[in-house]
């Protein structure tokens, strides 16, 4: 409940003010009665250097109590800022009382460790910080791609799969991330996907490729996505256009960087703007290369 | 009144002898049978299973064979593989709704013209807004009804615009309402060799069985058409065929996938496939069957109907030159547009002026059924035998009367 301030009294009828001019008038009387005129402006001129004297400190004082609440009030900037961010302040209080915590402990060899962690800990934030989420060593990742193709957000995701090995994405959670794709299309998000295939597995003198590459590309075909495919040795001469990659809408960018058994080694996700464009402009060298599947399941079986 | 001379099938054609027998016999076996055991027997495959009494009480089914029966008789018409895939419905609008959805799974940009039927219009601009996709519309009604635009220069027209716009899919509309014939396949045929079209659907309401059928679905992926205007089957019956090598599978998963999630919730397209594939499903909802038998009936009717396109083109030519001399204009676009459809305007101002639904019924009162449109003009579908004798002067006196 909310309770009015009461109102401030005049200074007039402070204790502190009242006593010190009675004590001082009072002074001031018996001076006046007891001491010649010498005396009385002696004593008078004495009391308002005093006054200037204090008026002077009083002034210093400030001017210091200033500096220090400036300094204060940058200090607290940062808390200020994320005030609003109900994400994230309470996770900046969480970090603020655990270093706190920290510093409470005095072994050095604890505190060395701790110096070390929190300096990695502090590269992710900084990473994190710059719009890049790194996913390592792990598939959570795919937690992160299925929100980003379900979100409703994004209404086209163009992805490039580098195929290595015939079993690219056809482990359990590979086969959950195809399912994600399936059901964003039927929710008329628009997926195009550039299949990068190796000659072993889609070799120049057939029309398409072998099995089981073939199936996974049918069935991704018959539920609406658009293929398109290029053969690794065609990219030769363009070796960085050889990589795994999504653009989501003009969102976001995710990288994934695959083991020869085709298990996610790193992940990448990068939300900059500059990301996006150059991985669009990626996909358009890459697309010149590429062959539409639907223009070889036309093709007459020989 | 004059005897009706019948020339309309802007929306529904007239119901054939056959089609009507096969109606009159079935209304009689629901009255006898019901949903008994026979008619369960008789709904799957015809009269094979039914008591001998059967096939002389209900003559009018005799061709009723299941519906496998039906589709291969569909296929047969229209020049088909015997495989080829073709999906029943109650309403061609659920089936041009799974068109649009087809189209815009993979596409970006989809080019029509402003040739195709509103309705299927509306349909496709209202998933190309829910899937925030662009569609691109080429003007060239005007441009054909006037007579000013060639068949090469439409083709010419429409592949340039297709690369312009940067689109990747097509919808058109082989025969319009109007009666313009559009060159599909020489455009599909043009754009496949140079660009990547990811889905191509034509309507083919106003073309099935009134146009000799190219391969359909060597250059479409989903033909969609109807058994209710030029088959005659009078009973609303929307057929789609498709099977094309490279979208065969497509058209089957996305449609599985929609009528899984009852986006298409049509009754008579879960019904047929149910009873094609065999499967049970013992809270279905209850169909109208009467679209199946009627089109079985005027699938035999068609069946006899050789050389009909040469017969309406002849129809054509000669009801135009009657119809000049009464004072109507026939709408004449390039050779290569025509159709078994001809469209005439009143010469005169009042009549230009009159509402179409008065037009109509005056022409009606005139012993004429055709369709109307503002701006007096008139819609005529050619019969497809040649004119008996006195139809053509009956034809004159009747337009006469309100020139």
């Amino acid at each position: 409940m909310y309770t009015p301030p009461r109102p401030r009294r005049t200074v007039l009828l402070s204790f502190r003010f009242l006593g010190t001019a009675l004590v001082g008038s009072l002074a001031m009387a018996l001076v006046s009665t007891f001491a010649d005129l010498p005396a009385q402006l002696a004593v008078l001129g004495s009391l308002i250097s005093i006054l200037g004297g204090l008026f002077v400190s009083y002034l210093e004082q400030e001017e210091e109590r200033e500096v220090r609440r400036t300094q204060i009030l940058e200090r607290l900037a940062v808390p200020l800022a994320l005030a609003p961010e109900d994400d994230l302040y309470p996770l900046y209080l969480a970090y603020c009382r655990a270093v706190s915590a920290l510093a409470e402990q005095t072994d050095p060899l604890l505190r060395e460790i701790a110096a070390l962690k929190l300096a990695s800990v502090n590269a992710q934030i900084e990473t994190l910080a710059a719009g890049t989420v790194v996913f390592a060593g792990t598939e959570t990742w795919r937690a992160v791609y299925e929100q980003l193709l379900a979100g409703g957000t994004v209404r086209e995701y163009r992805s490039v799969a580098w195929v290595r090995s015939p079993n690219y994405w056809q482990d359990a959670p590979g086969r959950q991330s195809m399912r994600a794709n399936f059901e964003a299309v039927h929710r008329r998000v628009l997926i195009e996907r550039i299949a990068i295939l190796p000659d072993a597995d889609w070799p120049t003198d057939t029309d398409l490729p072998a099995e089981p590459i073939r199936s996974w590309l049918q069935e991704q075909h018959d539920h609406g996505l658009h293929l398109v495919l290029v053969r690794e040795s065609a990219l030769r001469g363009e070796p960085d256009l050889l990589a795994d990659f999504g653009i989501y809408g003009d969102r976001a960018v995710g990288t994934q960087e695959l083991d020869e058994h085709s298990r996610t080694v790193r992940f990448t996700l990068s939300f900059d703007s500059q990301a996006v464009r150059l991985a669009d402009d990626r996909w358009r060298r890459l697309a010149i290369f590429g062959i539409p599947f639907q223009s070889l399941l036309a093709t007459p079986p020989a | 009144m004059p005897e009706l001379l019948y020339l309309d099938t802007a929306r529904l054609g007239r119901m054939s002898p056959g089609a009507a027998a096969a109606h009159r016999d079935f209304v009689a076996l629901a009255g006898d049978e019901g949903g008994g055991l026979y008619f369960d027997r008789f709904l799957a495959d015809g009269f094979r299973d039914c008591p001998d009494a059967f096939a002389t009480r209900y003559p009018g089914l005799a061709n009723w064979g299941g519906v496998g029966g039906l589709k291969a008789g569909l296929r047969e018409l229209a020049g088909c593989a015997p495989d080829t895939p073709l999906l029943l419905a109650s309403r061609s609008t659920a089936l041009m709704r799974f068109a649009a959805r087809l189209l815009f799974h993979p596409c970006r940009n989809i080019l029509t013209t402003d040739l195709d039927w509103p309705p299927y219009r509306a349909v496709l601009a209202a998933e190309s807004a829910a899937a925030a996709r662009t569609l691109t519309e080429v003007p060239l009604r005007e441009g054909v009804l006037s007579g000013r635009l060639t068949d090469a220069e439409l083709v010419e027209v429409v592949c340039d615009r297709f690369a312009r716009a940067g689109c990747d899919g097509l919808y058109l509309t082989a025969v319009n309402n109007l009666g313009v014939r559009f060159p599909v396949e020489r455009v599909v045929r043009r754009l496949e060799a140079a660009h990547a079209v990811r889905v191509v659907v034509v309507d083919a309401a106003q073309e099935f069985c009134h146009v000799p059928l190219p391969l359909l679905t060597v250059s479409c992926d989903l033909y969609l058409a109807g058994a209710h205007k030029w088959l005659r089957g009078y009973h609303p019956l929307g057929v789609a065929f498709y099977g094309r090598r490279q979208s065969c599978g497509r058209v089957r998963t996305v449609l599985a996938q929609a009528v899984r999630s009852g986006e298409i919730d049509d009754p008579l397209l879960r019904f047929t496939a149910r009873l094609e594939s065999g499967t049970d499903e013992h809270l279905s909802e209850t169909v109208n069957l009467a679209p199946l038998f009627s089109t079985t009936g005027a699938l035999a009717d068609a069946n006899d109907s050789a050389g009909a396109w040469s017969n309406r083109l002849r129809n054509r030519e000669a009801a135009a030159a009657t119809l000049l001399a009464v004072g109507w204009e026939p709408v004449l676009p390039d050779r290569e547009f025509r159709s078994g459809i001809l469209l005439v305007r009143a010469e005169r101002p009042t009549i230009q002026a009159a509402d179409s639904d008065s037009l109509r019924a005056a022409l009606r009162v005139a012993g004429i059924a055709a369709t109307t449109y503002p701006g007096g003009l008139v819609r005529l579908s050619m019969p497809s035998d040649s004119w008996r004798p006195g139809e053509l002067d009956h034809l004159g006196r009747a337009f006469k009367l309100i020139a």
